[in-house]
């Protein structure tokens, strides 16, 4: 006959039908013979019955329309998204096309307002590639979202 | 025809834990708008992923593991700004809903209170069981652990809140 203690590390899974049909079959037997094991098993499964009726917050009904219509905007939103930085992307260098071949303006003009666009160009990639070092040493980077 | 497929496949399990997944993610945030907001997140997130979803064998289990994620996240934000005031039990929503049978309340008043002093993994791994009755393999998928370890660890916690409720009889 198992140990009592042998047959207790494996009572909370018997009680999930979680072990093979040998083990069930091994561990009935032992109970139907066993008070001790049995009185334990007992008190895991009230337990169990119990935790099921704890009372987890639920969203009310309003909430949950709420979230669900949220959910619903999501696609045209990401849509929109996407056509607006591709759009302003498009715009934004045929601009910066159309000012550095016009043969109308001035070269200093020409280059003082390229000057400040590599330079915006400049910080947003430092800033940028800070970001990612950063991400390289997040503990939490393979997490999936 | 896949594409429907995967959309239906989708649709049916967000319809199925979509709403009560809402109790697991406040368990890990102990706020209410956050949970939601995790909650809808992991809905984003899997609807998106729609196509993958099929090929997982435990597709609950992948749903809880991205919930969870998306809850790890938000707790990793407050600790970089803590500002929000969070839930501080179950007690709030058990004093707005009373449970008919009287004795019945008793007895999970003080389930209730005991399972409020379990560390954090066992109070997890007992609501995914328990509450939201993920099976042995989908909490393994959900918490990125082997099945044996889940196995153990729900043996240790139902243990533990066995003797927590003894010592307070």
């Amino acid at each position: 006959m198992p140990s009592c203690e042998s047959i207790q590390a494996r009572l909370s899974a018997h009680l999930d039908q979680e072990l093979t049909q040998q083990e069930h079959q091994r561990i009935d037997v032992h109970l139907r013979e066993c008070p001790t094991c049995r009185a334990l098993y007992d008190d895991l499964a009230r337990q169990r019955a119990c935790i099921k009726k704890l009372p987890f917050p639920q969203p009310s009904d309003q909430e949950w329309r709420i979230l669900m219509t949220k959910m619903g905007i999501q696609g045209p939103r990401a849509l929109g998204w996407l056509l607006w930085i591709g759009g302003a992307v498009v715009l934004a260098g045929y601009a910066l096309f159309e000012f550095a071949t016009d043969p109308g303006i001035d070269a200093v003009q020409r280059v003082t307002v390229l000057a400040v666009l590599l330079g915006m160009v400049l910080v947003f990639l430092t800033v940028f590639g800070e970001r990612l070092a950063g991400l390289k040493h997040d503990k939490y980077k393979d997490i999936e979202k | 025809m896949e594409h429907e497929k995967a959309e239906a496949a989708a649709g049916q399990l967000l319809e199925a834990v979509g709403r009560e997944a809402f109790a697991y993610a406040w368990q890990l945030l102990r706020h209410r708008e956050d949970a939601l907001d995790a909650v809808q997140a992991a809905m984003v997130a899997t609807w998106r992923h729609r196509n993958r979803l099929r090929a997982e064998r435990n597709s609950r289990g992948w749903f809880y593991r991205v919930l969870r994620n998306q809850c790890l996240d938000r707790l990793r934000a407050r600790a970089a700004h803590p500002a929000a005031a969070l839930d501080t039990d179950l007690a709030d929503r058990a004093a707005r809903e009373p449970i008919d049978d009287v004795v019945g309340h008793e007895s999970i008043e003080r389930l209730r209170l005991a399972f409020e002093t379990l560390p954090d993994p066992m109070r997890e791994i007992l609501l995914l069981r328990d509450f939201h009755d993920l099976a042995y393999a989908e909490i393994a998928e959900a918490l990125e652990v082997p099945v044996g370890t889940v196995m153990s660890r729900l043996h240790r916690a139902r243990a533990l809140l066995r003797e927590r409720l003894l010592a307070n009889e």
